[in-house]
């Protein structure tokens, strides 16, 4: 009797936490998933600015640096003088 | 490496760094531009007295109010005429007009918000309407106008489409060089412009994010 | 009395003026130029021609409109909502501060960021392949009307939802304790009291999106790729390529007109709300 009277009310307080759970789960999957749509693009900006070279099947860029953006501004440079 | 390519970077020369000095350049002018017409603006319209003074605010609303890509397309087309196309005044004009919706209003706003009692004590002692303005009630607008410089030099900073018809290709800003870069596939390039353009942005974000709380802008325009 | 009041209006004058000259002369031109002749002869030609060439963009940009608004309602009311109800109250000042971030950041870095984000290889795609979501071949890039969309709502939504917090924090608090005490829900809260009272914000809101939507010619530009595209890329097209006026004014009359039908739309349903038809 005692055990059923207990088990009872811990089946009655996992009730209650799930009625919390659920939503503050789904919230925290909200916020996460729009983090991510937020800081995504500005990111991946931030990677362009020192990525050296980034083609298709790599995730990340293959070489890393500050040279080729640079680079590529004194050759526009250069080409534009008279 | 390192320190020696963001001194080419940063090099007079290059590409970047015209474009950011026009820009920049471009973006003080039209604050000049701004203040010079909006803060007397401002401060008229501040008297509740003025005659027809809701038509008034509304008049510097509608620069906001309608999709002005084309009256961009149309002012290139009557600036053509005078000669201003792709001239530093041309782009300062335009700037200044899409910027001119904030300054007005925020500086009838920092008026709004001055001691009137002030004003006349002034008045009442001997000086003269000048000298009042300049001493008793513009240091008390100062906040206000200040933020308005900051919206209007972000917005010319930023501001693309005016640039793109009247100023292009004579005048490079940091935007149009973005664009161009960017069409090129020169993504480098085009993101440490985007980066530059973002900067002064987020930085002035976080500044006014103190005062930039929802409840406040809610009674904006009341 | 009377000679400070044109005291005043020569104070006001040179900003009246500069807008009078750079915003709505250059207005009124365009829609004089969109239905004349050179010779100024009252046509409709040049807006058949902008419909027989351009109809589908104008379609395309219609739906681009209304999907990113439609989005752009939803995404702000749940941030708003979340800001203002949620009772988990450390994660949603979090989300409180980060949904303003894209507030200053100007259209054109967005869309260089979507540019290379959005793309085959950018980092979105990665990140779904590096979960094992997708696998390499499966990747598609979305540059084009989705990308368009995207763009739109990422930059607008901090706007939109500055104004509806704004707007909810702004409420009675007393009503919603109230209606909370009676064992109303939440999210009962949300649409029975909360919404109808800020549905005024609600429309603002998008219209001024709308227009901000209809003015940029960065981001079709530069994420729209190939056919149909969006009319603001038509407009730069006729003028650049053409010189041609007319045309680009009279899709000019266009989007005026699509902003107008969304504001009318709006007055009208504000009015049938409060009775008046």
């Amino acid at each position: 009797m005692r055990n059923t009277m207990k088990h009872q009310l811990s089946l009655l307080t996992l009730c209650q936490s799930n009625k919390i759970r659920p939503s503050f789960w789904i919230q925290c999957v909200f916020i996460l998933l729009f983090a991510f749509a937020l800081f995504g693009p500005i990111t991946n900006l931030l990677i362009w600015t020192v990525a050296e070279t980034w083609y298709f099947p790599h995730a990340l860029p293959s070489e890393w640096g500050l040279n080729i953006g640079t680079k590529s501004l004194i050759l526009t440079v250069m080409s534009q003088a008279p | 490496m390192g320190v020696k390519y963001w001194h080419q970077v940063f090099n007079p020369y290059s590409d970047v760094s015209s474009a950011l000095i026009s820009s920049v350049f471009i973006a003080v002018l039209t604050v000049i531009v701004c203040l010079l017409v909006s803060v007397p603006a401002g401060y008229a319209l501040s008297k509740r007295s003025m005659p027809f003074r809701a038509f008034w605010m509304l008049l510097f609303l509608i620069p906001q109010a309608f999709p002005n890509l084309t009256v961009y397309i149309n002012i290139a087309r009557i600036f053509y005429d005078f000669g201003l196309n792709g001239t530093l005044l041309g782009v300062v004009l335009v700037h200044s007009v899409h910027g001119l919706m904030f300054s007005v209003w925020i500086s009838v706003a920092a008026f709004s918000s001055t001691d009137p009692m002030l004003e006349r004590a002034s008045r009442n002692l001997g000086a003269g309407p000048i000298y009042t303005f300049f001493h008793i009630v513009l240091p008390q607008a100062m906040p206000g106008i200040i933020a308005s410089c900051i919206f209007v030099f972000l917005e010319s900073l930023d501001e693309f489409t005016g640039t793109f018809f009247v100023g292009a290709p004579d005048i490079t800003t940091l935007p149009l060089l973005l664009y161009t870069a960017s069409m090129e596939g020169n993504y480098q390039i085009a993101s440490i412009t985007a980066l530059i353009l973002l900067v002064p942005s987020i930085g002035f974000m976080i500044i006014i994010n103190k005062f930039m709380k929802p409840e406040m802008l809610s009674k904006l325009g009341k | 009395m009377r000679s400070s009041t044109s005291y005043n209006l020569w104070l006001i004058a040179p900003a009246a003026l500069m807008v009078g000259l750079f915003f709505l002369y250059p207005l009124f031109f365009s829609l004089y130029s969109a239905i004349t002749t050179d010779e100024g002869g009252l046509t409709l030609a040049h807006l058949e021609k902008a419909f027989e060439l351009y109809s589908n963009d104008i379609l395309f940009t219609i739906i681009i409109v209304l999907a990113s608004v439609v989005l752009l309602a939803i995404l702000s009311i749940s941030i708003a909502a979340l800001i203002t109800l949620s009772p988990f109250r450390s994660i949603v000042s979090l989300l409180g501060f980060i949904y303003r971030i894209p507030l200053f950041i100007p259209f054109i870095v967005t869309a260089q960021m979507m540019r290379t984000f959005l793309a085959k290889n950018g980092l979105m795609n990665n990140a779904f392949i590096a979960s094992g979501m997708l696998t390499p071949l499966e990747t598609v890039s979305f540059l084009g009307w989705s990308g368009i969309i995207i763009v739109f709502v990422w930059k607008q939504l901090a706007f939109c939802t500055l104004l509806i917090t704004g707007a909810m924090a702004a409420l009675d608090e007393s009503q919603i304790r109230a209606a909370r005490n009676l064992g109303a829900s939440r999210l009962r809260i949300l649409f029975q009291i909360m919404l109808p009272q800020i549905t005024p914000t609600i429309g603002v809101a998008m219209i001024l999106s709308t227009v901000t939507i209809m003015s940029v010619l960065s981001v079709p530009l530069m994420i729209g790729t190939g056919t149909p595209t969006m009319i603001a890329t038509d407009m730069a097209f006729r003028i650049n390529s053409y010189g041609d006026y007319h045309v680009a004014n009279a899709l000019g009359l266009v989007s005026y007109l699509i902003c107008a039908g969304l504001a009318w739309f709006y007055l009208r349903q504000s009015l049938k709300d409060k009775g008046a038809i």
